[in-house]
């Protein structure tokens, strides 16, 4: 079969036109932020793929992703009732608390651990076709939230049995979980360069993880403090749980902790983004 | 649309990371003593793929790569791609880009074949409605029938290529980018993708070819670029580009 080429001019040439080079080109922000924005224009594949590893993780299972909400479930009925006799606490309060607690927290542990994966398990995509590396990275976030919003079905019983009635400090909900979504993401992006560059972050994030969920008031209440409750004040984790459990349990957060939300996803994203931006075109060799 | 590449002065070196220099204690004991164990905690080894690639493909190229295993073909392929970013240097691409390297990724074993049409037409960029209205034709071509119905884990690899193949192939590109290990298969599949390759690329107003066949790249290509050691040695018609290939192998 013979293709003859269309044009007069040779179509293979070992120089380019000066034309085109005295075009300036793309500064590595502009790059870095192009690829955050096409990564977010491609949200019909990425909840399409978020949705598949689900699927896909409990395939040919009866309960499939609500085991993890079962267990989460006996673990509230189980650590509530004992807890609260512990800490001297009502049911009435430390109920929701913990319920609300344990969920978000959760969340956040698996956004963490599951984000310094996020490069690493798409070597194979990564290598073979252009795709914005954002789209991983919300690839990983959209799959957690959906975890989290199905096991927030246990919040529903507990919400029942201790009446709590939403209020229009409920809706406070909403600005708190954008927060927390806005500081995913820096997250996830920061943790995933990380761990395809230094193989030990998974396993480092993993185990400070652990640490971090005894200091953090999941199980304890900043109350039980008493004189030292201020203390909590200086741990990021409590700001980012508040802006989210307060408004459940009709609550509105400490006006602190809307400081600290926004001051982590600013100080956050002053450190991810010049990162990004330096390093995203290096991503594909670390893998 | 016409697509283009253009690539100026690309230098791309691919850093090889042992397990040493991957480690994060290595790195940062090696921060912390000034360099005196840099030789050892740090022994990066770098490849130079590519060395100062000038080039400019035009609608109406037909070009193949020549060069010796690890002489940068591949590379070249994906800096086309736009999966590599060099280091040095500047590459424009314009035009939708198929590229037909390495078939596996965008499947999901646990999904149909159906289902695995729309996830690989959505990773290359089309919407769903595209992929639905390409289906029927990408169904009859893969001779799959009613495995198409049945988990990608039940199909042998050869019908996982011919499937991914048949995907990347029915969306109409600019450019089209070929490694030659796709082509490897049943003889009855070989030949049904050469065909269809052909009748493709027809269309395609870039191709670019990386083969060690002289007769495909005969058969689709007009010119050749020789590649030595991430170096461009000669551009030319395929067969000038054989001949010197050949003669520099002796």
């Amino acid at each position: 079969m013979a293709i003859t080429s269309p044009s007069r001019e040779p179509a293979v040439n070992s120089f380019v036109s000066d034309e085109w080079l005295s075009l300036a080109p793309p500064s590595m922000w502009q790059l870095g932020l192009r690829d955050l924005l096409a990564g977010l224009s491609l949200w019909r594949l990425w909840t399409r793929l978020g949705w598949e590893d689900i699927r896909q993780r409990y395939t040919r299972s009866v309960l499939g992703p609500f085991w993890i909400s079962l267990s989460m479930l006996v673990m509230v009925f189980g650590l509530g009732t004992l807890y609260s006799k512990i800490m001297h606490q009502s049911l009435q309060e430390y109920f929701p608390f913990l319920t609300l607690g344990l969920l978000f927290w959760r969340c956040f542990a698996d956004l963490i651990s599951d984000g310094c994966l996020s490069y690493l398990q798409q070597e194979g995509l990564i290598r073979q076709i252009k795709l914005p590396l954002s789209t991983h990275v919300f690839r990983t976030i959209f799959r957690q939230f959906v975890v989290l919003g199905h096991n927030f079905v246990i919040y529903l019983p507990i919400a029942v049995i201790f009446a709590l009635v939403p209020n229009w400090n409920t809706l406070l909900f909403i600005p708190g979980f954008l927060l927390w979504i806005v500081n995913a993401v820096w997250m996830v992006l920061l943790l995933g360069m990380l761990s395809a560059r230094f193989r030990d972050v998974p396993p480092l994030v993993a185990s400070v993880i652990q640490i971090v969920f005894f200091l953090s008031p999941i199980l304890w209440t900043p109350a039980t403090l008493g004189t030292r409750a201020g203390i909590v004040e200086f741990n990021p984790i409590y700001h980012l749980l508040e802006l989210v459990r307060a408004p459940l349990v009709g609550r509105q957060p400490d006006a602190w902790s809307w400081v600290g939300g926004v001051g982590i996803a600013v100080i956050g994203w002053g450190v991810t983004f010049p990162f990004f931006a330096r390093f995203r075109a290096r991503i594909a060799f670390w893998l | 649309m016409q697509g283009s590449i253009r690539l100026h002065d690309v230098h791309l070196d691919f850093p090889v990371y042992n397990a040493g220099s991957r480690s994060l204690k290595k790195s940062l004991l090696w921060r912390g003593t000034g360099g005196a164990v840099a030789s050892d905690a740090n022994n990066r080894v770098v490849v130079h793929a590519l060395d100062g690639v000038t080039l400019e493909l035009k609608h109406g190229a037909r070009v193949g790569l020549i060069g010796h295993n690890g002489a940068g073909k591949t590379t070249l392929l994906r800096v086309m791609a736009g999966v590599y970013e060099p280091n040095q240097g500047r590459v424009a691409i314009a035009g939708r880009i198929c590229s037909l390297f390495d078939l596996g990724f965008g499947m999901n074993v646990e999904a149909t074949g159906y289902a695995n049409i729309i996830l690989r037409g959505l990773h290359l960029g089309l919407s769903r409605r595209e992929i639905i209205a390409l289906t029927p034709e990408i169904a009859e071509y893969t001779e799959l029938g009613p495995y198409l119905d049945m988990p990608l884990r039940t199909y042998s690899a050869g019908m996982r290529t011919r499937l991914a193949f048949a995907v990347s192939t029915s969306i109409q590109s600019e450019i089209m980018l070929i490694d030659e290990g796709i082509l490897a298969g049943d003889l009855h599949f070989l030949n049904k993708a050469r065909d269809r390759l052909s009748t493709v690329l027809g269309g395609t107003s870039i191709v670019v070819l990386a083969t060690h066949s002289p007769d495909l790249m005969r058969d689709w290509c007009d010119s050749a670029i020789l590649l030595r050691a991430g170096k461009i040695v000669g551009v030319g018609p395929v067969d000038d580009m054989l001949a010197a290939y050949t003669a520099s192998s002796r």
